[in-house]
């Protein structure tokens, strides 16, 4: 598994978000980005799923340009800023509606991600219910949904309690693999040190550094 | 088989979930069947009228339009409001659908739909379903109406109801050129109205583009032009119907020229289009 990202630039209104980007991420690796809001982590997590176009450079996924050869990665979950789902569905059909589309997720895999998010108890509530923490877990759980091989989660411990930071770190370390890239942006330095393998510091668009923390698996 | 799973996603999302829509048509066909009926019923009653009126006649009088503006310092021109309020209710019904569901939750769709081109055409068969849905809602409506109402279950018109209430010509086609411009024709025109508003939409506001196809379907009662598209599925300006009327054939070659040029727009527009959340 392996993203290329070569001379990546997005200009929004004439402003440049994202200034000639280049970084290579393989498999078995928990990335993070980190820097101050705005500094452009959602914008290049946006473009590596396919949302946004580059106004300059490429994204290669595993030997497939986007926007040429595939419009979106084939394997993919992200949770990026605020989750959306339908407010008058329960977590349950959400996700299952999800699955219906991505076509390799059964119920009982559904039930098992509830309670590895935290959510087991809350999984018939209806989505307009939920408090914000169980909200950024449903998130969580959609991105994770199916194991796909590019997981990106913006802030995914955003309103969680401490215990339940504890279940989301524990439930990415175990999806970390050889198969499998993860790119976790937080804000929390602590968090990240505990969780990320790598950490690309990021400021007004440009990379800044990039600290390999530890081996990934 | 994805194409499959994200139609069958539209069709719960935006015709299941919706389906206050389908009451537009319901109410709207329902009181033109009350009010048509007591006219009908009147020449009825009166003797004026020898045959009974048909499930047909109802539905031409409901799709027909009318015949274009003339300048008349004497006479004031009548829009013909059943037409536009039907095919502006079908607008609204599908209006902001697809950039709604881009913005709720859209990202998720998107990304598991893998593909931006199966999502659009995910939408335009949404789109076409959603009118062939109303069409049928107003059709089984009249049909409805009719056992009850003295309304024979007859797909063919009759002299009297052509010739008081639409114009005569509707007697003097074959059943396949009726049934081209009285049903074929309107549900192309209402595709393609609905298409356009889905392409503007990426664009505009789902508002503006509302506005400016509403512009486009009044523009067109009043002059009979290749250049307004409401003139391509209104059988009143038909040449079969009407003199120096748009060609049938060429009227439905022109409405599905536009559908197919809206899908290939559309998607020209979207494949290039950022997704904001």
């Amino acid at each position: 598994m392996k993203i290329e990202i070569q001379g990546l630039e997005k200009k929004i209104k004439g402003n440049l978000v994202l200034k000639d980007i280049n970084l290579e991420l393989t498999g078995g690796t928990i990335y993070g980005l980190q820097g101050k809001n705005g500094c452009g982590k959602t914008m290049l997590m946006r473009t590596i799923a396919g949302l946004i176009l580059p106004t300059k450079g490429r994204v290669v996924i595993n030997g497939k340009e986007l926007h040429k050869d595939i419009s979106i990665p084939e394997s993919i979950g992200i949770l990026i800023e605020n989750p959306s789902f339908l407010a008058d569905y329960s977590g349950f059909d959400n996700l299952k509606m999800l699955a219906m589309l991505q076509g390799n997720v059964s119920d009982e895999e559904i039930k098992e991600l509830l309670v590895q998010v935290g959510l087991e108890s809350a999984g018939k509530k209806k989505y307009g219910k939920y408090s914000l923490g169980m909200k950024q877990r449903l998130g969580v759980a959609a991105a994770i949904m199916g194991k796909p091989e590019i997981i990106l989660l913006d802030e995914p411990i955003n309103a969680i309690d401490g215990e339940g930071v504890e279940e989301i770190r524990k439930v990415i370390r175990s999806l970390c693999s050889d198969e499998r890239i993860i790119i976790v942006a937080c804000h929390d330095k602590e968090e990240m040190a505990l969780l990320a393998d790598e950490i690309i510091q990021m400021r007004e668009g440009v990379i800044i550094s990039e600290e390999i923390r530890r081996e990934g698996e | 088989m994805k194409l499959w799973k994200i139609c069958k996603y539209d069709i719960r999302e935006g015709i299941g979930k919706r389906m206050m829509y389908l009451w537009l048509p319901v109410l709207l066909t329902l009181v033109f069947c009350i009010s048509q009926s007591n006219k009908a019923m009147g020449y009825i009653q009166a003797g004026d009228f020898q045959q009974q009126p048909t499930i047909m006649d109802f539905w031409i009088c409901l799709i027909e339009g009318k015949k274009p503006y003339r300048f008349d310092l004497y006479t004031l021109y009548q829009v013909p409001v059943i037409w536009v309020t039907y095919y502006t209710l079908l607008l609204v019904s599908v209006n902001a659908y697809p950039v709604n569901d881009l913005t709720v939750w859209g990202y998720q769709v998107i990304v598991r739909s893998k593909s931006r081109l199966q999502w659009w055409i995910g939408k335009c068969c949404w789109c076409a379903l959603s009118v062939m849905l109303y069409f049928g809602i107003s059709f089984a409506v009249i049909a409805i109406y009719a056992l009850g109402n003295n309304i024979a279950f007859d797909l063919h018109p009759t002299a009297d109801m052509m010739a008081e209430f639409a114009k005569m010509s509707f007697m003097k086609i074959s059943m396949t050129r009726l049934f081209l411009i009285t049903i074929v024709q309107p549900i192309l025109l209402a595709v393609l109205l609905g298409m356009l508003q889905m392409v503007l939409s990426f664009l505009l506001e789902p508002m503006i583009s509302f506005c400016i196809v509403f512009a486009v379907l009044v523009g067109s009662t009043y002059i009979t032009s290749w250049l307004l598209p409401g003139n391509w599925g209104m059988p009143y300006r038909m040449d079969c119907i009407s003199k120096n009327g748009l060609d049938c054939n060429a009227s439905i070659i022109a409405l599905t020229v536009g559908i197919v040029a809206c899908v290939i727009l559309g998607y020209y527009i979207f494949k290039k289009e950022d997704i904001n959340l």
